[in-house]
């Protein structure tokens, strides 16, 4: 199935944009796509999710990538926000597994782009938890993942 | 899997140790780990022990005291007190009884192959102590793991050539490549007479270089080395039939990160040869390995994707080395951690969990402390900063 479709059976539809116009401006140079071509459109999830879920931890965007739910949270990567990082995807798991499970079987994968640089040494334990979450941050995310 | 309790040994308070086939300790310095692992030895070994002593002129008296002065060196007689137990496997040790009636059995071959701490001091002018080579007050397993090298070296280690590295036959080319690469550089191991003595060198584009001239490492590595073809026969035999147990001290010291990778390598080896393998360690490198194990054996991951840890080209033996090890080894980890009182209980921190709310399992026994600490300070410092810039 297109991840357009999979999307339009979501409560995402409603905020799906073409290519990453749904990323912010200052946000968009941290996502290079090796084909623009190959864009199925981006959600800002954070913002379209605010109001129902205003105290959750949620994740800012999805991308959609050669028909690939990639999941993108751009955030300062530092250790003091890695409890944070792993609440927003137990968050981001909670709400595709009760919303929208097709998503989560659309070849997702989940990203902590960092908004500047990253300072969480190899060797603390923070890196390892990220290592065990297969959610290590990352300066630039590329595409395809 | 192998239990070992003792209590109140020197400053060892409590353990109950599990081991697996591959086993690690860590914890600060003078917690016990040596210690505990010269009793395992004694515990498991005590009649050879007693015997080698015994055929070196030694005499206890029959007295506990005397005999652990003597195994674990000069000083160490007080570490058993009337309050102390030892069991291995639920079967108390009474270390008395064993003191008294050691040596009237008939002699039990060695089964704790135990690489110390000080292997460094056993080679003198390149070639391995006897055992009476060493001052009295020199604990056992040091005497007794350079008298097993030089009688192997008296053998003909070497053969007609008097090449010792690179050595066919011994351990598998890959670990042998990589050794090379990390702690020789193309140089050679070499046997060679001067003055009519024999002595190793190492053969740098032919400058033979003698003991004092190795780096500190390779000082450190060659005891080791020897002691490694001492455990891998040339043939006959994957393994020494009696040893069951290789015991490594810091097998770290002095190495580069890249020369650990490869003595992490050889104790998978020596895994899938059948022994069981215990390192104490003070580098987070061998716990990072055993992470590693376990995350990819509770996930059934490919042994291929260990090739990329290690950073090996493929080859079948070595996929069999990682095949073993994910599907058919046990890991454990324990961590010696001093108390108030100056005593020492030991917690197993096996699943070395990163969300462990014991900082010790999370943070591997305070081996991973400073880091997480240091990006802690980081993150405060950036935090202030950037609330000060608004």
């Amino acid at each position: 199935m297109s991840f357009e479709a999979v999307v339009n059976q979501t409560p995402l539809a409603d905020g799906l944009k073409a290519g990453l116009q749904a990323v912010k401006n200052n946000e968009r140079s941290k996502i290079q796509c090796a084909d623009t071509r190959q864009l199925n459109g981006s959600v800002d999830i954070d913002s379209l999710l605010k109001k129902q879920y205003p105290r959750s931890n949620r994740w800012d965007y999805l991308v959609g990538y050669r028909d690939c739910a990639v999941f993108i949270e751009v955030h300062p990567a530092m250790t003091s926000e890695v409890s944070t990082m792993l609440n927003k995807l137990e968050w981001l798991h909670s709400w595709l597994r009760d919303h929208a499970p097709l998503l989560g079987k659309q070849g997702a994968s989940f990203h902590w782009v960092s908004t500047d640089g990253v300072s969480i040494p190899k060797k603390s334990k923070q890196y390892r938890q990220l290592a065990q979450k297969n959610l290590l941050p990352q300066r630039v995310l590329h595409l395809p993942v | 899997m192998t239990h070992f309790r003792v209590q109140d040994f020197g400053q060892i308070q409590s353990v109950d140790l599990s081991f697996g086939d591959l086993t690690l300790l860590v914890g600060p310095q003078a917690t016990g780990k040596s210690v505990l692992l010269q009793l395992f030895k004694l515990a498991q070994d005590h009649q050879s022990i007693c015997h080698t002593l015994k055929q070196h002129g030694y005499d206890w008296q029959n007295e506990l005291t005397h005999l652990l002065e003597v195994v674990f060196g000069e000083g160490m007689g007080g570490l058993h007190r009337a309050t102390s137990t030892v069991a291995l496997d639920g079967e108390c040790i009474d270390l008395k009884a064993r003191a008294s009636e050691a040596g009237r059995r008939s002699r039990k071959a060695e089964s704790v192959f135990l690489v110390p701490a000080q292997r460094v001091l056993m080679l003198e002018n390149g070639w391995p102590r006897p055992f009476d080579g060493f001052q009295d007050g020199t604990p056992y397993v040091l005497r007794n793991f350079s008298e097993q090298l030089r009688q192997l070296m008296e053998k003909g280690l070497g053969g007609g050539d008097g090449l010792l590295f690179p050595k066919t036959g011994r351990m598998k080319k890959a670990l042998r490549d990589q050794l090379d690469e990390s702690m020789f550089h193309g140089a050679q191991v070499q046997l060679e007479t001067i003055n009519f003595k024999r002595r190793i060198v190492i053969d740098a584009d032919n400058n033979r270089l003698p003991f004092m001239t190795w780096s500190a490492g390779q000082r450190e590595f060659m005891p080791l080395l020897l002691g490694l073809y001492w455990l891998m026969p040339s043939s006959g035999g994957s393994k020494k039939p009696d040893i069951d147990w290789v015991v490594i001290e810091e097998p770290e010291m002095g190495l580069h990160p890249q020369a650990i990778l490869s003595v992490m390598l050889i104790a998978l080896e020596l895994m899938q040869r059948g022994y069981k393998v215990v390192i104490s360690t003070h580098s987070p490198m061998f716990l990072e390995m055993a992470w590693v194990l376990r995350v990819l054996k509770e996930h059934n991951a490919d042994p291929e994707s260990l090739y990329a840890l290690f950073q090996l080209e493929r080859s079948p033996a070595i996929t069999e080395i990682f095949r073993s090890v994910l599907d058919e080894k046990t890991l454990t980890t324990s961590y010696f951690e001093p108390q108030a009182n100056g005593k020492v209980v030991v917690q197993d921190i096996s699943s070395l969990d990163p969300f462990d709310e014991n900082d010790a399992v999370a943070d591997w026994g305070g081996l991973t402390s400073f880091s997480t600490q240091a990006a802690d300070v980081v993150a405060a410092a950036i935090q202030e900063a950037t609330v000060n810039e608004f």
